[in-house]
């Protein structure tokens, strides 16, 4: 097997990984080593294939029924779904989506918040007459910002000299509800991933004094980058953010040498 | 059984386009054609029956935002609704806890009837697709896919159910599921017949 070939098949192992949900925490890691959008159109057809074959098994069990009372709330829900402006259940302003509380119970409003956010940060976006991953970073993140109802957002401080002088360095932005954050970094040099890459670390004193691991990232050009945070662990009450320079791959635990980004969440 | 309730008048059109088009009738026929089986989904990958119904309720809201998206000449409706709800799923088992396992909500793979996979051809050609390829792979694999994609096991439970080691359960799913895919993208081009 080539190396074009190996690096093929490792796509798809990786793909199939995703679709099957026992990716590792270095898989999750290795994923960005990736072109992304060959990454994601192997994962599309990979889910595609998964759904097929769960259809096909489901096709041997007998049927089940949802519960009445499920059914009962989601006729709810879609009562409200088509609602306009002026309908109580659901309100749309520009890209935001609100929730007027009133109309639905707790269990519909959590459901809606979840959703308003991920509907927003859904990876994939199907267009009609192709099938695309047409999501950029920088619409995930206005969507984000846009949706989410308990955003947090931070300006980057420089406190090494990685970082190039006089520059705006950007902010993290991020959402506990949605677990889902973004970083818009400027200023940082571009880095050689065979030998070291960027590692994000989430602190949450509210769960314990280890950070969380957010993810290891390259900076492939001057100029603006923009980057999902990937916690992997639950994040609640984050109060800083930090880039570290890491070996190839991140690590478990960082020794800290170099951080040149940090962002302070202000009140939390 | 297949868990699509499909009435004439609904399987003649998208019940999607007709929620894209904002049919007022079309939200409610959406939960009544689609509800049995993304609560098969859900109870499958689900922790327990409130996070089941969670879940459920966050996948149609996801299924209707994301209705206009749904082209029925690149798949099968039932198809397109299996792979948002697959989706969520996996994104909220690894968001609520990556060590945590997840036990179904009920295992009812010892009462399944012992049907031949190829007796279950007859619905949408895209299953069919796949019926034909999953007889194509080694039992042990088709067995593993089974617990992982329709059962919604974790690979340590399927490890620890077949007596298989946990590297090797890994490693067999993830190529079993790319021969799957390969096999039916191979039907896809051939169009009709049987892929080698």
């Amino acid at each position: 097997m080539s190396s074009v070939e190996a690096n093929d098949y490792r796509i798809q192992e990786l793909a199939a990984g995703y679709s099957l949900g026992d990716l590792t925490d270095a898989e999750w890691h290795e994923i960005q080593s990736y072109d992304r959008k060959i990454f994601q159109a192997m994962v599309e057809r990979s889910e595609e294939a998964s759904a097929c074959t769960f259809l096909t098994f489901q096709n041997t069990v007998p049927s089940e029924r949802m519960p009445a009372e499920l059914s009962s709330r989601l006729q709810k829900m879609a009562t409200g779904f088509f609602a306009d402006d002026t309908t109580p259940a659901i309100q749309k302003a520009s890209n935001a989506v609100t929730i007027a509380p009133s109309a639905m119970g707790v269990r519909e409003i959590s459901a809606w918040l979840c959703m308003a956010a991920s509907i927003a940060l859904a990876l994939c976006v199907w267009l009609p007459g192709k099938r695309e991953w047409v999501t950029s970073l920088e619409e995930q993140r206005a969507s984000l910002i846009a949706s989410a109802p308990d955003i947090l957002r931070s300006k980057w401080e420089s406190t090494a000299p990685e970082t190039k002088p006089g520059t705006e360095l950007g902010e993290v932005v991020w959402s506990t509800a949605s677990q889902q954050g973004f970083m818009t970094i400027r200023g940082l040099p571009a880095n050689d991933a065979k030998k070291e890459q960027y590692q994000l670390w989430i602190i949450d004193p509210s769960r314990d004094d280890k950070p969380v691991d957010g993810g290891v990232f390259d900076i492939i050009k001057d100029g603006e980058s923009i980057v999902a945070i990937q916690a992997k662990l639950r994040v609640d009450k984050p109060t800083v953010f930090a880039i570290t320079v890491e070996k190839p791959g991140g690590v478990v635990v960082s020794d800290q040498k170099r951080l040149p980004l940090l962002a302070k969440i202000a009140s939390n | 059984m297949l868990q699509v309730d499909e009435s004439p008048s609904q399987s003649i059109q998208s019940i999607l386009a007709q929620v894209a088009r904002r049919e007022p009738q079309s939200l409610n026929h959406c939960i009544e054609r689609y509800g049995n089986l993304i609560w098969s989904i859900a109870k499958r990958y689900s922790p327990s029956q409130a996070d089941a119904e969670d879940a459920v309720q966050e996948i149609f809201l996801e299924l209707w935002q994301k209705a206009d998206r749904f082209n029925p000449s690149l798949s099968a409706e039932t198809t397109f609704v299996t792979m948002i709800a697959r989706r969520r799923l996996i994104d909220r088992f690894r968001k609520q806890s990556r060590s945590v396992e997840v036990n179904s909500v009920e295992n009812d793979f010892d009462e399944q009837p012992n049907l031949s996979s190829t007796a279950s051809v007859e619905l949408i050609d895209e299953a069919a697709k796949a019926t034909r390829c999953l007889d194509g792979l080694v039992a042990n694999q088709r067995d593993i896919l089974r617990k992982s994609i329709q059962e919604g096991k974790s690979h340590s439970q399927i490890s620890s159910e077949l007596e298989i080691p946990l590297g090797s359960v890994k490693s067999f799913a993830r190529r079993g599921l790319i021969q799957l895919r390969q096999c039916m993208e191979r039907f896809s081009v051939a169009g009709t017949g049987v892929a080698s």
